[in-house]
Parts: C-alpha cells; structure tokens; sequence
C-alpha cells in the first residue's frame, strides 16, 4: 500500500479485514507427507469425490471427510506439466490445461488411474518461459474457454520455441513472444479453435456464470493498474498490448508498445470492476456463490480469491446502461486463510468452499488446501451495494439497528487509474466525495446520495462507522468499492 | 575411458528387476524423482537441450535476443538472449537404466541417457523456499547420454516424402505403466512405445504405423535391428552409446579405474543414480543422506542393536541392499548393484570423505 490517502482511510476504519465471525468455519486438509501442496486446480466427480491437480504433475483424489485429516489421498494421473486447470466430466473422465496442452485423462480400465492422456488442442504456443500457464473452463457446449498467460520478463525464452515467436511480442513487462500469449480461446467439441478476446496479462481465472456469462480477473501490473475483473465478450480487447501481435488483423509492422495511450484507451474494454489493492491483488479462479442459503446470504454473487493474500472478495454485480459494473468488498480475509488462493470449487452439497492455494514459482512459497464450511448463522454486513441515479443503494443482510441512516457514518472518495506499461499503479486524482442525503427505504435498505457521481472508470470508495444490526452486531467488513462505468438513466 | 567400464556395469544392473515401494508413488519434495522398470514415472515438464540441430528440431520456431527490460524504466541498455531448452518433451525414466525424452512437438525421440533422471531444482525450486532460478531454469540431466538424434525423422512414409508435413501429437496411452505416444503424419497414423532393451543401452521402440504407403527406418548415426513388417507392427531397438561432447554428468571428470579411488567413486555416484535417492548434503531423500553415515551407528529395522556404518557395512548395503534395511525406509527400496569390488570400494571411499570429522 503505497498511497498516503488510501492509508489514513484503512486506519480511520481499522482496517478492511473481516472480523472473526461464527459464520464460516476454515480447515486445513493436508496431502500425504512430502507431496508438494501446490495446488493448480480442484474440482469433484459426480461422485463426489474431490479431485486435485498439483503443479508439479499429480493429480490427487480423495473421498472427502468430516475430519479434514483423515482424507486417503491416491493418484489419479501423472506426468503434467504445471496443471493449473480442470474440468471432471465423470468419474472417469476428466481435462486438464496443462503448459502445453488440453489434455483428456480417461481411466478407460476403471482402476482408479488414467490411461489415457489425449491431446484434445494446443493452438498455443511456448516460448519457454516458466510464467506461461494456462486455466480453462467448459464452455457448456462440449468446448472450452482456454485463458493462456503470458510470460514474464522474469524469465527467459528459448532458442526453440513451440508453435510461432514474434520478436515485437517479446517486447516489454510481460510479454507474448510464443503465439496466443495473452489471450482467450476457444476450443469447440471438435477440437477447432477460434480466438475469442485479447489484452491479458495473467488471467489466472476464468469463469462462465449460471447465466452464460464469461468473466476473467487479471493480476495488476503492466497494462492493469489496480485488479480488473472483466465481462468477456468475443472481439474485445482488455488492455494488455503485447497479445495485439497474434491478432490475425495486426500489422506486424507496428509495435503495440509505441502505440499512444490515448489510442490504446480507445480500443480496450473497462474492466466491470477494478479492486483496489487492498482488494485484491491478483484475481484467481471467480466462482458463484449457489442458490439457497446453504453457503451463506449470498447466493449468485461472484466469490473472487486473491492468488497474492490471505483474502477473498465477494463483487456485488449489475448491469447498468447494457453494460456490467459494480461493488466489490472482503469475504474473507486472514484468520488462517492462506496467501496463494488459486482456486476453488464448492462441494456437491454446496455448503463448504474448497480452496487451493500455490504461488510457488510466481511468487513467495503459499500453498496447501483449505476449506470454508458455512455455519448457518449469517454474518451482518451489506449484502449489496447497488447504483441509484443519485447515488448508491444498500441492501444489508438483516434489519439494521437504530442510528445507521446518518450522513456521517458514511465517508466516499473516489480515484481512477491509469494502465501503462509500468507495473501496477496508484489511485490517481482521489478526492473526498460528499454525502448530501440518506433515507432508510425499509429495515434492510440504505439510500445514500453523494455528489459528483460520474462515469467512465472512477471508483467510489465508501467506508463506515457505528452501523449495527437491530440485534447489535456490528457490520463484518468496512470497506466497499464501486466501479461507475455508467450512470444510471 | 570411464564410460566404457560403467558399460559392463550397467549391463549387469539391467538384468535386475528394480523394486516398487508402496501402492502410489506421489512426484514429492525431492528435486530428483525417479521411477522404475516396473512403474516408469513420466514426468511433462522443460527438458535440457543438449545441442540438437535443427534438423531435428525442425518443426520449432526459432526465439531471438531482445532489448532489456526494466520493470521501472521500459527499454534499457543491453540484450536478452533466450536459452536452450526443449519446451514440450515428455520424460520416462524407468530406473537407472533408462530414461528418455520424446518431443510432442516433432513426435520423435530426441535423446537418451542413463543414471539417473533429472534434477528439478532448477524448475521446481529449493523444497522450502521456493525460489526457482530466474534464468536458466531448465531441470538438469542426471546421468550420462547415450543416444542424441540427429537428421530428419527416423520414419518414412514413402508415399508422402516428397511433402514435408509437421506430425500432429494425439497423446498418449499407458500400457503396463509405459506411455504409448501416438501422432499422425499426413494420412499416417503412428503410435510407439518406447522401453530399455535387454542389451546394456539399448533402447526398443515398438510401432504400430497405418499409412498409405511402404514405411522405412533410418537412424542416424546410431546402429538398429529392426523386425519384419506385420501389417505395421515392428520394433527398432537402438543400440546407444556414451555421447561425448554434449553434457551429461559423467563428462567433466577425470579419474582412472586402474585401483579403486575417490573420484571414481564420485563419478559413480553420478553415473549409478545413488544421487537419485542419496543426498550428501544431509538432507532426507529416498533413502538416508550420506553426509555423516560413515562411522556412525544406523539403526536398523528389526535389530536391537545399532550397526556401525564401517566398510563392511557400506559394501554390503550396495551389494545386499535387504541384508540389513535402516530404519524409517521401506525394505527393497533400494536396487542391488551387483557391480564390480573396485567399483564398491571406490564408493565407499567416496562415501567415507562425507563421515563428520
Ligand atoms: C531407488 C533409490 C535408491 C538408489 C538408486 C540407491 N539407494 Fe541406497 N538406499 C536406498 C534406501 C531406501 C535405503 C535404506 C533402506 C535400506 O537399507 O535398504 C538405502 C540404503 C543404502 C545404504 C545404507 C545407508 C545407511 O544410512 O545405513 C548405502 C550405503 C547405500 N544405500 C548405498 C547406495 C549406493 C552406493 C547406491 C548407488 C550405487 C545406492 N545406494 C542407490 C535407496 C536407494
């Protein structure tokens, strides 16, 4: 945390932590002795079996337990090449992305292991670098949506490269010097690929919602000043420059890296939401939060793990004006949460989140497998932070206690930041935001107006003091953040 | 020299079966897994280049130098130059008598060596750490090579030569724990499965090849047999041999074998794959370090007393490794070497200089 302003404000709130609470329960599952926790991917078998792939080749299965050590790990594969995807179709069948490849992994004898490890598409290339990996999701249709990183500077490529090298493309932070780097794929049932979005960095996550829609973070850095979480549509650029070059209508005369960031601007698409870095830091798997109240008051929010801090965000969606913006706030944060959340998948019953965690090789050594069971007493925060036309509505999990509709429990700033090809950024133009009005709509809802609401990428910061519950509990985070792209007609 | 002496030793280690410990055999900590005869371990990971021309990588593009980076300043001064290093190989190791690299990208074997497998630490990074190496990361060959492809593909498909086509990889399928690759080439389809011969280094690749046309072999520089024929089943075996020149652990030392010596046994400690269960910087591996066994007292499993680790001990370890099992490591774990009394004496005396003072 970098900036002076934005440290005063997490010290007036004490901090955006999540404050120990009865409504999740956290536990630690171990993997045998000596087997490296660097978790890639996770997913179940309709059986219910919990399946993890680990980057250094194994893929792990296990029937879950009540007791978190009492799981009898076997392996179901071997041999991968830093798995960091997964899709289980059945007991017998499951997809990994691996660093070269999507690869099918059928245990055709039914003996519990693969034997058949089948190249379903690797349109991508390698340059060599360590920093290339690769997630995926099943596009609903019998293809897949392949999120191919790039490579860091970090690193080097090699003398043979796979797939095409373009020497423009190795320019830079990250770079995509091997063909695709940086962007989205996909791959139908057939195995055909078709480009789908560009201007990725380290896109270590993408998902498709219940709804259909397709949604991938990226790690701030070069080109992403703060944590952008992304609507992925077919044809759109998301501002990283150097997956331009495998655009088949790129001149390869032009290096993006000279192009003025007032033309870069142009042509890229906003992120929904950018999460301040404390926040997020580097968006991994996002995952929805099911229907009922089985995990929580939450259900078909979007749960965003931090591959860079002992934390999960939850981001509070919608669209406004036909496009998706939105608040974003701490699920949850520390209280023996590991760093290195990479990614996660909800049990088949739906009440407990399991969480893989690595950074191994990215970064500092953070690893291992957790999970978060809901205990079925809801937690008192603001369940969602939606847009007015003058300001912002919030909705609370339960019915609010006496006092909370006073303007000056409520505090705004707003800030922008600029993507350039220096790494990360601060907030940039932040200034404090007055709040003219509050009303209480009903028991549960908050309307607050504020001034100088504009659109086009300024995030709202707000932050609060003395609001409980009708029952006294105080409100579990502290800090909120609303990315306007649009204003509301 | 050194070379052709292990030649004879490790004709002899082939013929001897090399043991599973335990049901699931998990890639772990250890920076230098390794498999077996019986349970290869195939591992898809970077993979060393020791100098392949281009011929045989021709279906790679090339990397080139470029500008240095600074994460604050953009561009600055200088240059990048890339790496060797295979990006999309598959490693087998089946023991210390075998392991390979065959590439997904030109569907052939690209070398052979034998030892060992690899040392990961490059790649994967110090177990506690983490840290990886930043440039140059690319796992390093345990062992010594014994076969380097050179020229174009070993395999001709008659109807199609006048056409060069890029082979397309479909996977693979694991056969009694051995990969079967499969590719096809134009309207070829080729699946190969590839295992150590009986003879010392030699190396046996069975093919199954549907194509529309006559199918030939030709290895370059290496000596095959190759079966008939049937209906497009045949196998090659080659027959390798230490390749001088091109890395491999065995290369840069100098030792005679006239009586046994220290350097001798270092190299053997290499060159046998002792490395690939045995650390000598006490850390806990396959089995127990080195540093500091000899003189010491060793707990053995079964046994009330404790066995001092003197010559006798050592030479029956190597020899009889199930005489007398150390306590905390499964029993059969270990292969028997039956190899030659200069070559026991020469690790011992190699295992004596790592005792504590
Ligand atoms: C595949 C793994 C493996 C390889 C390869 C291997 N060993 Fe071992 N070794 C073990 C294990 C496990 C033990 C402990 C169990 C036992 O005593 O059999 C052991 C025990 C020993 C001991 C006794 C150590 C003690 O602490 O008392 C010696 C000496 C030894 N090995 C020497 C060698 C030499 C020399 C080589 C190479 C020529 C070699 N080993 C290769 C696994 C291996």
């Amino acid at each position: 945390m970098k900036s002076f302003p934005l440290l005063v404000a997490c010290l007036l709130v004490g901090s955006a932590a999540v404050a120990q609470d009865a409504s999740y329960k956290l536990e630690t599952i171990p993997f045998p002795e000596g087997v490296p926790p660097e978790v890639g991917a996770v997913g179940f078998t309709p059986s219910g079996k919990i399946v993890v792939a680990l980057r250094r080749s194994d893929v792990l299965i296990a029937t879950p337990t009540e007791d978190p050590k009492k799981f009898e790990w076997s392996l179901f594969a071997s041999g991968l090449h830093n798995a960091c995807g997964m899709h289980i179709v059945s007991d017998k069948e499951i997809l990994i992305s691996q660093m070269p490849e999507l690869t099918r992994l059928i245990d055709e004898d039914g003996d519990g292991s693969a034997d058949i490890y089948e190249n379903v598409a690797s349109p991508w290339g390698m340059s060599g670098n360590y920093h290339e990996t690769n997630h995926m999701v099943p596009d609903g249709k019998g293809g897949y949506f392949v999120a191919v990183g790039t490579a860091s500077h970090n690193g080097p490529v090699f003398y043979n490269v796979r797939g095409e090298y373009s020497k423009v493309g190795r320019r830079g932070r990250n770079f995509s010097a091997a063909s695709w780097k940086g962007w989205i794929l996909h791959i139908d049932a057939e195995g055909n690929m078709t480009p789908w979005a560009s201007g990725f960095r380290m896109h270590n996550g993408i998902y498709l919602d219940s709804k259909g829609n397709l949604w991938a973070g990226d790690n701030q850095g070069d080109w992403k000043g703060t944590t952008p979480f992304y609507h992925v549509e077919k044809g759109n650029f998301y501002g990283h420059v150097s997956s331009l070059v495998w655009d088949p209508e790129w001149n390869p005369e032009i290096d993006p890296l000279t192009l003025p960031l007032e033309e870069i601007n142009e042509m890229k698409t906003d992120a929904a939401i950018l999460l301040p870095h404390e926040m997020n830091r580097s968006a991994s798997e996002p995952i929805e939060i099911p229907e009922g109240d089985v995990f929580g008051p939450y259900a078909g929010q979007i749960l965003l793990p931090d591959n860079n801090g002992e934390r999960i965000a939850r981001l509070m969606l919608e669209k406004v004006d036909g496009v998706f913006q939105g608040a974003c706030t701490q699920f949850y944060e520390a209280e023996g949460l590991h760093m290195g959340n990479n990614r996660v998948v909800f049990s088949p019953d739906n009440t407990t989140l399991y969480v893989g965690q690595t950074s191994r090789g990215w970064g500092p050594v953070a690893e291992g497998l957790q999970r978060l069971t809901y205990t079925g007493e809801a937690p008192f925060d603001i369940h969602t932070m939606s847009l007015t036309k003058t300001g912002f509505r919030l909705t609370y999990t339960g019915e609010l206690g006496e006092g909370a509709e006073k303007v000056e429990n409520f505090s705004f700033r707003r800030f922008r930041y600029e993507d350039t090809s220096l790494y990360g950024g601060d907030p940039l133009d932040v200034s404090e935001i007055k709040v003219t009005d509050i009303r209480k709509v009903d028991g549960k809802t908050l309307e607050l107006d504020v001034e100088n609401l504009e659109p086009g990428g300024w995030v709202y910061e707000m932050t609060m003091k003395n609001v409980a519950s009708a029952d006294g509990r105080s409100q579990r985070t502290g800090l909120f953040c609303y990315t306007v792209n649009k204003l509301k007609k | 020299m050194n070379s052709r002496n292990l030649l004879f030793l490790l004709g002899l280690l082939s013929l001897v079966a090399f043991p599973v410990a335990g049901e699931d055999r998990f890639i772990t900590l250890s920076n230098l897994p390794m498999g077996t005869r019986e349970k290869p371990l195939v591992l898809r990971t970077y993979f060393p280049d020791p100098g392949l021309t281009r011929e045989v990588l021709s279906n790679h593009d090339l990397g080139y130098r470029a500008r240095k980076y600074s994460p604050g300043k953009g561009d600055v001064d200088g240059f990048v130059d890339p790496i060797l290093g295979i990006p999309g190989a598959i490693g087998v190791n089946f023991g210390p008598d075998l392991s390979i690299c065959w590439d997904a990208t030109e569907c052939r074997l690209l070398y052979a060596w034998r030892g060992g497998f690899l040392d990961m630490t490059n790649y994967w990074g110090e177990p506690e750490s983490g840290r990886r190496k930043g440039f140059g990361y690319i796992p390093e060959l345990v062992g010594e090579l014994i076969f380097v492809a050179k020229g174009s593909h070993p395999l001709g498909i008659f109807d199609q030569y006048t056409e060069i086509l890029a082979p397309e990889f479909k996977g693979y399928r694991v056969i009694d724990g051995v990969p079967e690759f499969h590719y096809t080439v134009g309207e070829a389809d080729v699946r190969v499965k590839i295992e150590p011969g009986t003879e010392p280094m030699s190396i046996v690749k069975h093919y199954t090849v549907k194509a529309p046309g006559e199918v030939g072999y030709y290895e370059t520089g290496y000596k095959i047999k190759k079966t008939d024929d049937k209906d497009g089943t045949f196998s090659v075996t080659i027959q390798g041999k230490p390749v001088v020149g091109m890395g491999g652990a065995a290369e840069e030392q100098e030792y005679s074998t006239e009586k046994p010596n220290v350097e001798w046994g270092a190299a053997l400690y290499t060159n046998l794959g002792c490395l690939a269960c045995h650390s000598t910087d006490g850390t806990r591996g396959h089995g127990p370090t080195f540093a500091g066994l000899y003189g010491e007292e060793v707990p053995i499993t079964g046994m009330d007393e404790k066995v001092i680790a003197d010559d006798a001990y050592i030479e029956e370890s190597i020899v009889n490794p199930t005489a007398k099992v150390v306590e905390s490591y499964p029993p059969g774990y270990m292969p028997p070497y039956p190899i030659g009394k200069k070559e026991i004496k020469s690790l011992t005396m190699f295992i004596k200089t790592l005792a504590n003072e």
